[in-house]
This record gives C-alpha cells, structure tokens and sequence, in this order.
C-alpha cells in the first residue's frame, strides 16, 4: 500500500514537472504561497518521525579540544548504532547516549571502519517508534530532495538541513554526496530521502582515504557525503562481532600520479606485502575481477573500497602476457628497513662499479656489480629495491665482475645508519677532477625572493657539469636570521667538495612560512627546466636555523619525494602515524638538537630511516658532511 | 515481522488532489523545493532605488513567491556603519525597521559606539542615527533615525515557526553590498528552534535562551542584525552573531525569535537610560561546595584527571544521595564534564542552596543522584 503510494507520488512529482515546464513558456502572474507548503511539512513530519531514531553521543577521555557530542543513528532495535569515527578510531573511556525522550544510558564502542569513516556502537535496546528503513539507492537520482539529521545541537529534537542529491557514487564510489549543509552539527547522522528512508550516514570523506577528516574542510559548503546505506551493510555483520574494517592494502605502488592515465605500471613493490612475489615491476593492470580497468582512477575506485582481508583479483599485463593475480589484502605492511653494502658506488655505462668499501666488506674497489641474489643489477634504484626489506643477519649474494673473473661474494649488510659504521675513512670522496662551481640565479617572475643554483663543472672542457654519480641536489633553505652573503662562501665549498648541485633558497618575507612551500616548489621546477642534466637526481632538503619548520612541512605535504633532510632545530609536529613515502626513495632524515622530537620518534618506529644525534649544532659542518655522505653510499 | 518502517505520507491523497487541481500552487512548490536548501545572493542591482527595476517581472523559472516577499521586504532593511574596521572587527553590520518613524533594530555591538551612527538604507539614502538603548543580555539595540521607511517589520509574533519552515535572511554580509547597493537575500530552512543553551560550554555567548538554528549560512562578518523571514516576507527574527563553537571549530548559524525581541525590545523601552534590566546574574552568590556536603574527589594529577571520588563521608548530604568511592562523575545539572577540572568549574556556577545533580558511572552502571544541601 505504501509502496503504491509512493510510485504514485513519484509520477506525480514527474507531472508536475511537465506542468511547470509547459508554464514557463507562458506568462505567469505572482500568486501567493499556499499557507502548507508540502515541502515544509513534509520535513517537519520526518523531523518528528525520524527523532526517535538518532541519539545524541557524548564522550570522555578524549585529547583535550576534541568535540564531546556528536550525533548516532540507530540502525536496528538491538541497541546498534553508527556515527562518524573522526576521533573515536578508539574505544574511548566512557560513551554516554541520549535518546529522543532524555533518557541517558552507556554504550561500548564495537568497531572501527577505516574504509568508510564510521564506528558502530552497541547500546542496551529500547523502544524506538521508527527507524530509517533503508532506501533503495538505484532508485535515488540525482536533483532528488534529501534531509540530513542531526542530534548534536539537543538531544530531543532532530536538527535539519534539506538539499538535494548532488551525484552518486562520489570518493571512490562509497558516497552519495548531497548540497544538503553537512558539518559536524550533523556528522554521524542520517541522510534520508523524503520518505524518511536511509540514503547513507553523514560523514567526512576525503579522496585522500588516509586523511578522510581533511572532508571536515568542506563543511557547510555545499559538498556533504553520506556514506552509502549498501556499503555499510555489507560490513555490518562483521562490524557486530567487533572486527574492525582496515583499508586493505596490496603493497604495490605507480609512479604515475595522473588519475586519467591509462599508463600505469607498477612501479614499486613492498617486501613482505601480498604482492610481493606475485605482482612484477613493470606489471600493468588491466582488469579487477575480470572487470577491465580503464585509467588509474578506474583502478582506484574499487581498490578503495577494498578492506584487509578482502581478495583484490587483478589481471595484469607481463611482457605481452595477461596474468590473473590474487592478493589477499592486508591491514598493514610490515616496516622495511634499509641496508647498506657499505660501498660507495658509481653509476657508470654498463652498470655498477664499487668506488671504495668498508674494510670489513669483501666487496673492492673496481668490482663491477652484476647481480644480487641471482637479480641481474644494472642501476641504483635496482640495487636498493633489491636490499629493502632483506632479512636481518643474512648475508646477500653478490656476483661482480673482479678483471677478468666473476666472483661470487657472500656480503654481510650493515643496518645502521652510515654514520654509526666503525671505520670512516673509506668513506672519504675519491679525488675528482678539478671543478669550479657555477652559480645561476634561478628567478620565477612572480617571487619576489629567488634563488642560487650551484653546479660544478669542469675547468675549460666547456662549462660541463661534473657531478658525484650518486649525488642529489640539495635544496638548502637558509637561515633568515643570517645574511645570504656570509654563509654563501661555506656552500660553494660543500658544492665543490662533494660534486653536489646546491639550490641556495631564501623566505619570500623575512622569515619562513607555510606560504613558502609553494614559492620553494617553483624554484625547484624552474631550475629542472632550465638544467635537465639535473632533473632525474633525488632531492634532499638541508635546513639551516629556523627554516627547519617548513622544511618539515614539505617533507610531509608528500607532494614530492624527498631521498633526505637534515635539521638543526626541531619544529614541533604532531607524531607521524602513517608514512607512505614509496619504498624504493630512500629517505635519510638526520635531525641534530638537544632532544629528540616526537614526529621522529614516530617515522623511526615505522622503520623510516630517520636519525637523531644530540651532538652540538654548532659542529654543523660535520653534520652536513655525514649526512651527504649517508646519502651517497650504498 | 516488522512494521515498514518508513515514513507514511498520509497527505500523499491530499497531495494528489492539490497537484492536479491546483497547478499554480504545485509549480510554486516545485520551485520552491528545487532550492530550498540552496544560498541565493541577490545580483547587486545597483540601481539605488530605480523602481522600474523593483518592478520587474517575475519570472517562472526562479519561482514567483519569493520575489515578491523579497521585493517588499528587502527595502525593511539597512546598512549600519560605526567603529571598527581593524583585525577582524569589521565596522559594518545590517539592522531593520521596526516602526514607521524609523527605529531600527540592529544587534548591540563596538559597531554602535560612536556618536554618529550612519545608515544606508534600500535606496542608497544615507542619514545618521543615535543609539536610543539596547539589552545586554540578548546584545540587541534600537537606532532612532528621521527616516519614514517605506517599509517597517511589526514586532507582533502568535507563534514560534517550527524545523522546516522555509526562511529569507536578508543582511549586508560580508559588506558585499558597497555604496548605494541593497543588501543580500539567502534562503534556507530553519534547522531547529532550541535554546542556545543546548549547545552549552561549547559556545561562548551571554544569550543563552531559544533560538531559531538554520540550515543556511547567514551569521557572516556584516550580517548580525539582518532580517529573518518566512517565505511570505513576515519577519520572524533577527540574524545573530559569528557563533563559534569552541569544541568543533565549525559556526553555528542562528537567529533570535520575534518574540524574544518584541518582549525585549519593550523592556528596553520601559527603562529611562535605554538598558534593559537582566534576569539575574551566572555567578551565584554563594557557590556550591563539595566538600561542605561530604565528597572529595581523587587528587589532580595532570589536567586530564578524571572525576573520579576519593571518598564519601558517611551521613553526609552526598552519601545519603547515594554517591559511593569510585564513581565516576560525568555530568553535573545534566551538563557533560570530562574531566575533575571540569567537575569543580561546574560547581562553582552552582549556588549552595540549590540541588546538585550528578550523572555518574558505577563500573558499567549509569546513575542520577541528585543531593539536596
């Protein structure tokens, strides 16, 4: 009977619409408006009828500035509701519920969903007059009218925003976004169309999906999401169990970033993850579940919805060859570590060669890498993709080529960090030949501030540019409480020393801000133009003074990848939970202060090979020689 | 088996006969609902009072209803310009007329200190006005002015508008409006009518009573004091300030009902200084205490020490209302406290003489007690 009548109403509502769109080719004089708007009291009715099925949420325990209340939306009369999980990823101490009469009583915190943002919480049962009966969301179409609840503001009457569906499947394909005011007035309620039936679950969504607060930036906007009513119940019984949901993840990585792309192979694969050993590099993806995959965003859009433990069936393109590959997602990968030959290596044009090695290393000066653990090795990324993750205490198999002979070498791997190996000395740069440095003033019209490219060339053979074969450009961002002119000498020197290109940086004003980042990212562009010799080297950020706040802030923007960064004053950053850097970039982020700052901590948890040494900053030309050593050895 | 669940739409056979008979009234709807929710900024018409752009024809395909209570009620309200003009003081807001001899009902704010208060007013027209008093509790204040406006909002209300009700703001936010230009008209619904008082702690305001919440984003730099409107044009409140709740971080948009303002609006007209009297004080002369009625709560060991009891002593006013050691204290007067910190401010607020009531948690246990000194 009410189905009847809501087919009924929907044709009707089409009737109209073709009413309206005949008046409008007509004159039409102002009339009044009728004194019940339906609309108006169709929401009035749904506010009343839906009050029941929204609690409000209090919480304690949280970090201080964390917001206490928020709104629930009870999903069935066993005491089970959902509400967004942007600060309660944890069972917090104590969650207190009130219902739509002001009866208060406790709730235990279930499980998390990641993928999605919600949690599902768990109350003792008690009447509700109505819930929100799951809406059918093939037939919700876009410019529907649809009303977002909330119970954030009184626990006794819902609180409404009206708008209408914006589009469907939005932030790989979990959403239905709607123009409806969506904040956090209302976060953790219901989205539901005009019959009052459940559209999704208000929540801030990001297409970052590790950041999925970043959606709070778009409150009241006009760009709400909800999440899909159909997604969450696939989840639901699992959720009930209190097993959480974790974005699955496959270990595997593109370096192409363009979401239209249909060119997107494998660029990077985690030891130990599920794809290591069943994906390659250079694998193309072409279908999920024998569904082709058009462009990368294709592939994006089922992969995250994707949670642990789901099996992720990928058809691949191997040299010429389709595969069909099955991972079995997992919730984290395991932290890698890097390794070192303790060689210094030269890329030269067949391959490989050991410059110098540690005393304790059978490696030696002149051997010619050939392969490492049977893989044939021919450039650096290779060799490091290849010593990632390699189990500790095991010694690897190098094959080199030593004259006229092809050794096979058992080398044992250092773990730590280059500047805790015992013997330095080899460590010493071979002489080069001799270079001066050049100086180029790299300007982008718009900045007021440029910058000073330094770059050692060769005397006399043509202003060619000599580099160490390993060397990465240096971004240094300078101290602003120093004058550029008397440190401009020290880095002319570093350059020459160590046959590194230097881009000298300076602050747009007088000191660094977070605006400098941007201006910072055009210098470095515009230097890659205008010398391509350069463009392919890793970069490394050295921060002298107080620019070590922005330097940091660029490292973690992730918007570039970074093989170093060295500080000399720590900033004050929230801990770092979850590093995505791409594991073949080696990063070596060396911070010298008096203590060790939190954020560090946190990436050396992670295995990010980041150091701290307590040593005096004033010895910082030791420092800066470590560490730009560390980044040239293997 | 359960009851469908969804909402019935017993005025789907109304709805059926009002559709097919009324067209007019139906393609008004539609029109209606197709932007209900949607935030409407008047083109600046710049016409400083051309009346043939007043007049122009409505057309179907924006809706009819609206213009024209825009059109009549839009010249009701004006621009205001006072002191300010630095950090994020802005030296303007909106405010309407209440009367036909050209009071204005602005918000009380630094806008209005200095002597020379001026006004622009729908047509560009510009005059000062003096400060005749105002309320310090809801922040409201009247302008006298010598104008004769073309038209003025009755401070006359029946009724409360209930959640739903498709409203007009109209106010100059953001100074978008320069110079002679009109002020700016937003459409949304009201979201909930409750006190400001429900969002309590979290918001740092004096005016704790009802309020209308809304679903569009009016409370803006320049639009406190603005008009709030049904469809019709009939005012239903006046646009409060920028309203930040200091947990979330997020605004909250509200105004003050015509009722409120008319009760006040009088209060302030009854007293000979122009300042209306206040209700009473937060602080309580005398405030409560719990160790005066036998509890002590656990030592404070960081900020975040919870509220949990030490100790209760036997026969006293918190044992004989049943409070034990351990519990844990998460509400006082049915207001959420994290924290012991949070637990001795609230207290503080409480008069001695007056009921405490205590929301606790005994292991998985909820409890209200409440202790009568």
């Amino acid at each position: 009977m009410l189905s009847a009548i809501r087919r009924t109403l929907h044709s009707i509502q089409l009737v109209v619409f073709l009413i309206a769109a005949a008046a409008a080719q007509a004159t039409v004089t102002p009339v009044t408006v009728a004194q019940d708007d339906p609309l108006q009291q169709q929401i009035q009715r749904l506010a009343e009828h839906l009050n029941g099925a929204l609690v409000q949420i209090e919480i304690t325990g949280l970090p201080e500035g964390q917001p206490t209340r928020r709104t629930g939306t009870l999903i069935d009369r066993e005491g089970h509701l959902l509400t967004h999980a942007t600060g309660l990823e944890q069972a917090p101490d104590t969650i207190l519920i009130t219902n739509a009469q002001g009866q208060q009583q406790l709730a235990t915190w279930l499980a998390v969903d990641h993928v999605r943002n919600l949690v599902l919480l768990k109350t003792e049962p008690f009447p509700i007059p109505a819930l929100c009966e799951p809406a059918d969301l093939t037939k919700i179409q876009p410019g529907q009218t649809v009303v977002a609840l909330g119970k954030m503001l009184d626990a006794g009457q819902v609180h409404v925003s009206a708008g209408i569906v914006s589009a469907k499947g939005r932030i790989w394909g979990k959403a239905t976004q709607t123009d409806a005011k969506v904040s956090p007035l209302n976060y953790g309620g219901p989205l539901v169309d005009l019959q009052g039936r459940l559209v999704g679950i208000l929540t801030p969504l990001a297409l970052n999906i590790r950041q999925n607060n970043e959606g709070e930036q778009w409150y009241d906007s006009g760009v709400g999401f909800a999440v899909d009513i159909g997604q969450i119940a696939d989840r639901l019984e699992l959720m009930k169990q209190g097993l959480s949901v974790s974005m699955g993840l496959g270990g595997f990585q593109f370096r192409q970033s363009n979401w239209n792309s249909s060119d997107f192979p494998i660029s990077s694969i985690h030891p130990g993850s599920p794809a290591f050993g069943q994906l390659k590099l250079g694998d193309q993806i072409v279908a999920i579940d024998q569904q082709p995959v058009t462009c990368l965003a294709d592939f994006y859009d089922r992969y995250y919805q994707m949670a642990a433990g789901d099996l992720l069936t990928v058809t691949v393109e191997r040299q010429g060859l389709k595969e069909n590959v099955q991972l079995k997602l997992t919730d984290r990968l395991l932290p890698f570590q890097f390794r070192f030959l303790a060689a210094q290596i030269q890329q030269t044009a067949t391959g490989l060669e050991v410059l110098a090695a540690d005393t304790g290393n059978s490696l030696r000066a002149g051997d010619q890498l050939l392969k490492i653990d049977e893989q044939p090795i021919g450039s650096r990324s290779e060799l490091r993709q290849q010593l990632i993750g390699w189990p500790e205490d095991q010694p690897v198999n190098v094959q080199v080529q030593r004259a006229d002979k092809t050794l096979e070498l058992s080398v044992a791997l250092q773990n730590l960090a280059p500047w805790d190996w015992q013997s330095q000395t080899w460590l010493d740069l071979p002489k080069q030949p001799k270079t001066t440095v050049t100086t180029h003033a790299i300007q982008p019209a718009e900045l007021a501030q440029g910058a000073t490219l330094m770059l050692p060339t060769v005397e006399g053979e043509g202003q060619q540019t000599n580099l160490n074969s390993g060397a990465p450009v240096v971004i240094l961002l300078r101290d602003s409480l120093q004058s550029s002119a008397a440190v401009s000498k020290q880095w002319t020197d570093l350059s020459d020393e160590f046959q590194i290109p230097i881009l000298v940086t300076e602050p747009q004003e007088k000191q660094w801000t977070a605006d400098d980042a941007d201006c910072l990212e055009k210098m470095i562009q515009q230097t890659m133009v205008r010398f391509p010799e350069i463009q392919d080297r890793p970069l490394a950020l050295l921060a002298i003074g107080d620019a070590s706040k922005i330097a940091t802030l660029m490292l973690l923007a992730e918007d570039r990848q970074w093989s170093g960064l060295l500080l000399f004053q720590s900033p004050a950053t929230e801990p770092i939970e979850k590093w995505t850097n791409q594991t073949e970039q080696r990063l070596m982020i060396l911070s010298v202060d008096e203590q060790e700052p939190g954020w560090l901590a946190s990436l050396k948890q992670q295995r990010v090979p980041a150091w701290f040494l307590s040593e005096d900053a004033d010895n910082r030309t030791l420092m800066i020689n470590r560490w730009l050593r560390a980044l040239m050895v293997e | 088996m359960n009851k469908p669940n969804s909402l019935p739409c017993p005025k789907a056979e109304r709805l059926i006969i009002a559709l097919t008979c009324l067209g007019l009234l139906c393609l008004n709807s539609i029109a209606s609902i197709s932007r209900c929710a949607g935030q409407i900024q008047t083109p600046s018409d710049g016409s400083g009072g051309n009346s043939a752009n007043e007049n122009r024809t409505a057309t179907p395909a924006t809706g009819l209803s609206l213009e024209t209570a825009v059109r009549q009620s839009r010249p009701g309200v004006v621009k205001i310009y006072g002191a300010g003009g630095y950090q994020s003081l802005e030296a303007y807001q909106s405010g309407f007329f209440i009367s036909e001899d050209g009071l204005i009902l602005t918000a009380w704010s630094y806008v209005l200190d200095p002597e020379a208060i001026r006004i622009v007013d729908h047509h560009g027209k510009r005059t000062q006005a003096t400060l005749l008093g105002y309320d310090p509790e809801t922040e409201i204040a009247i302008l006298e002015t010598k104008l004769r406006p073309a038209h003025w909002f009755p401070l006359k209300q029946a009724t409360r508008s209930s959640v739903g009700t498709r409203v007009l703001a109209i106010s100059n936010l953001f100074n978008v409006a320069i110079g002679n230009e009109p002020v700016s008209v937003q459409t949304g619904i009201i979201s909930a009518v409750g006190s400001l008082d429900a969002a309590q702690r979290a918001l740092k305001v004096s005016y704790h009573g009802p309020v209308y919440f809304l679903d569009a984003v009016t409370n803006n730099p320049g639009s406190s004091g603005g008009a709030l409107l049904d469809q019709h044009g009939a005012l239903l409140g006046m646009l409060g300030k920028e309203l930040q709740n200091a947990e979330g971080g997020f605004w909250i948009n509200y105004a003050i009902p015509l009722d409120v303002l008319a009760e006040r609006v009088q209060r302030i007209q009854d007293r000979q200084d122009g300042i209306a009297e206040t209700d009473s004080s937060d602080q309580p002369l005398e405030s409560a205490d719990l160790q005066a009625v036998g509890v002590t709560l656990i030592p404070r060991l960081t900020l975040n020490t919870p509220a949990y009891i030490e100790w209760v002593e036997q026969e006293s006013p918190g044992w004989t209302s049943g409070l034990r050691p351990d519990d844990l204290i998460l509400k006082v007067q049915g207001n959420l406290t994290t924290t012991r910190d949070q637990v001795v401010a609230a207290i503080k607020k409480i008069d001695r003489f007056a009921p405490l009531q205590f929301t606790i948690r005994r292991d998985q246990e909820l409890l209200i007690l409440t202790i009568t000194p």
